[in-house]
Parts: C-alpha cells; structure tokens; sequence
C-alpha cells in the first residue's frame, strides 16, 4: 500500500472520529498528519475556528483543498475564522489558503504580544482542537471531541484576537 | 415395448433425475455457505472507529501512524466483507461446474452411486469454507495485530494533554496581561 493510501485511510479514520465525536487524542508529528487533521476539522466545522500558527505555512496550509474547507467554512456556513499569526512577515504569497482569506477581510490578525508564545494550536466549535506540544518531540495532539481541553483554548484564542484587532 | 420392462427403467431414470435435482438443490443451498460463514466471522469484529477507542484505547493517545495501521487493516475487513456475496460470481461458477460434471458423470452412466458421489460434490464447498477460514484468520490477525500495536505504543496521556493546555493557557494569559499594557497591537 502506497503512503498516499495510507494517507487516505488516515483520513477517512479522522472523518469517521469527528463525525461520530470520538474523545480519542491522536498523536501527530508529521505535516502529512497535521494536514488531514486540519483540513477534516475545517470541513466539520460550524461555528468558530481558531488558528494561531506561525506564517500560515505551505506545508501544512498550502493544499487547495485546505483553501477549499476554509472558503467554504466561511461562506457557506458562515463560519468565525480568525488565523492569529506570529510571523505576518513570512506568510507566503502563493498559498491558495492565505489567497482565500485574504477575500475576507479581517481573517488574518497579528500582535507582537505573541511573538513568544511557543504552542501552536487550533481550535473549533469550542470541542475539537489541535495543538503542538513543546516537549522537544515536535509532537502535537488533536482530538474530534474534548470540550475540557477546546473551551481554554477557545477563550485564549478570542482574547488574541481582540487583542489583535484593538479591542 | 411391454409397460413391464419399460416400468422399471423409467422408475430408475426418475430416481436419477431426482437424485440430479437434489444433489442441485443442496449443492445451491451449500455453496454460499462458506461466504456467509466469512462475512459472518468478519461481522463479529469492531471495526466502527468510534467503538475502538472505547474498546481498547480508553483515557489513551493514539499515534497517527498506529491509527493508520489500524484504518488500513479496518479498511481491508471492509472490502473483503463487502465481497463476501452468496451470489458471488466464483461460488456459482464452482457450483455449476461441479454440478455439471456431476450431471454428465450419473447420466453417462460411470458413476452410479449418487451417495459417494455426492461427497465429491460437496468437496469445493468444504474446501472453500476452509479458505474462508483460513483468510478470516489472516485478516482478523492483522487488524488484531495493527490494535496491539497500537495498545502497547498508545500513552496514558489524557491527564498529561488537560494538564499541559491548561498550563499552556494559563501562561499565555498571564504574559498577555503583562504585555498588553507596553506593547501594540494591529490588524492585517
């Protein structure tokens, strides 16, 4: 079997965990991983979505299909998206991730207050989430269903934002 | 010709005839046997992921890559469930062949002890239950295989990820508290 089968499979396991709401963590590393993760929760997502990262990196957010799940999210079911980014400086041109949001304004938030934070997460609907570890590993941990670990992210994440915006 | 002599070869030829149509029947009725006997033994294993971690991951990580294994291994019990049809083309074909020859062989005569030959007949039958078994165990050791993986390198880390987000957030908080005062803020 081919990595992108296993891929696939991955991915449809990840399907099947958020849509039957499935309290499982699943360690990832790999960009690979993070990918599918991310783009199945954008795809489920219905009301919030949270992301601070780095610079919107190509290797985990440069798919169309990511671009894809996102715009959709947006438009169609009118979903709060807000990347909080550490580096704007570094955001790539090209992506069709950053292309999408940029045609919404006010999706793309930064503040130097984040400069130092070390964790990287995500965080949906206030239940699933993903975030990185800073154990050394380069490790993250996501789950379809974890209220106890989305709502302090989700608060954190929306006090960043207005922070961002001023408020 | 007298209706003496043509009773008795008319009597044999009807007992044939219905042996022929008995051995058919049973034959069509046993077949499939071997399929159903596989989809029921795959039936019997949990492959709803939502079940699994329930089943055998409680309050434990799962590495992407055991998660992988264990979706490929669930994705094969699928496919090979999804072919285990009665009305599989091989099962006829092996029934119809079987049955034909059997048919030849009482008609033309060579074969005149329908009970031996009816053994023969449910030969492929045994034979093909056999293979289902063998490839149930084949495929149920693997997907076993894939969640004892899985089991062993799985991490009773449920606390740890609550206690290292709420950490994580604690100190996010607390620095933006400190900062918001001296720094600037923008929008893009």
């Amino acid at each position: 079997m081919t990595a992108e089968k296993d891929i696939e499979a991955f991915r449809q396991m990840v399907r099947r965990l958020i849509l039957s709401g499935s309290p499982v963590s699943i360690d990832n590393g790999s960009p690979e991983h993070a990918k599918v993760i991310l783009e199945e929760m954008f795809k489920h997502v219905q009301k919030t979505a949270y992301v601070f990262c780095g610079c919107i990196s190509m290797s985990v957010w440069g798919s169309q299909a990511m671009a894809t799940n996102i715009e959709d999210a947006i438009v169609n079911r009118n979903v709060n998206v807000k990347f909080i980014v550490q580096n704007p400086d570094k955001i790539p041109a090209d992506s069709p991730t950053v292309a999408a949001l940029r045609r919404h304004p006010g999706t793309i938030v930064s503040s130097s207050l984040f400069k130092e934070f070390e964790s990287h997460f995500a965080v949906f609907d206030q239940k699933m989430y993903r975030i990185e570890k800073d154990d050394g590993a380069k490790t993250a941990v996501a789950c379809a269903n974890s209220p106890d670990n989305a709502v302090p992210l989700h608060q954190l994440a929306v006090q960043m934002v207005d922070i961002a915006a001023g408020a | 010709m007298p209706d003496a002599v043509l009773l008795p070869q008319f009597n044999i030829a009807v007992k044939h005839a219905a042996d022929v149509v008995d051995i058919a029947i049973g034959l069509n009725l046993i077949m499939p046997v071997a399929s159903s006997l596989l989809r029921f033994f795959l039936d019997g294993i949990e492959i709803a992921p939502e079940r699994i971690p329930e089943k055998y991951f409680d309050g434990k990580d799962l590495t992407s890559e055991n998660l992988t294994n264990i979706a490929v291994a669930a994705q094969e019990i699928e496919r090979e469930r999804q072919k285990c049809s009665p009305l599989a083309w091989k099962w006829w074909f092996i029934d119809i062949a079987t049955a034909s020859a059997g048919i030849w062989l009482l008609l033309s005569g060579v074969v005149d002890r329908v009970g031996i030959w009816c053994l023969g007949l449910f030969l492929p039958a045994v034979l093909a239950t056999g293979c289902a078994a063998i490839k149930y165990a084949r495929i149920r050791g693997r997907f076993m295989r894939a969640i004892d993986t899985a089991k062993k390198q799985a991490e009773s880390r449920d606390k740890s990820n609550s206690v290292y987000v709420k950490a994580y957030t604690d100190r996010c908080k607390k620095a933006l508290k400190k900062l918001k005062a001296t720094n600037g803020s923008k929008v893009k």
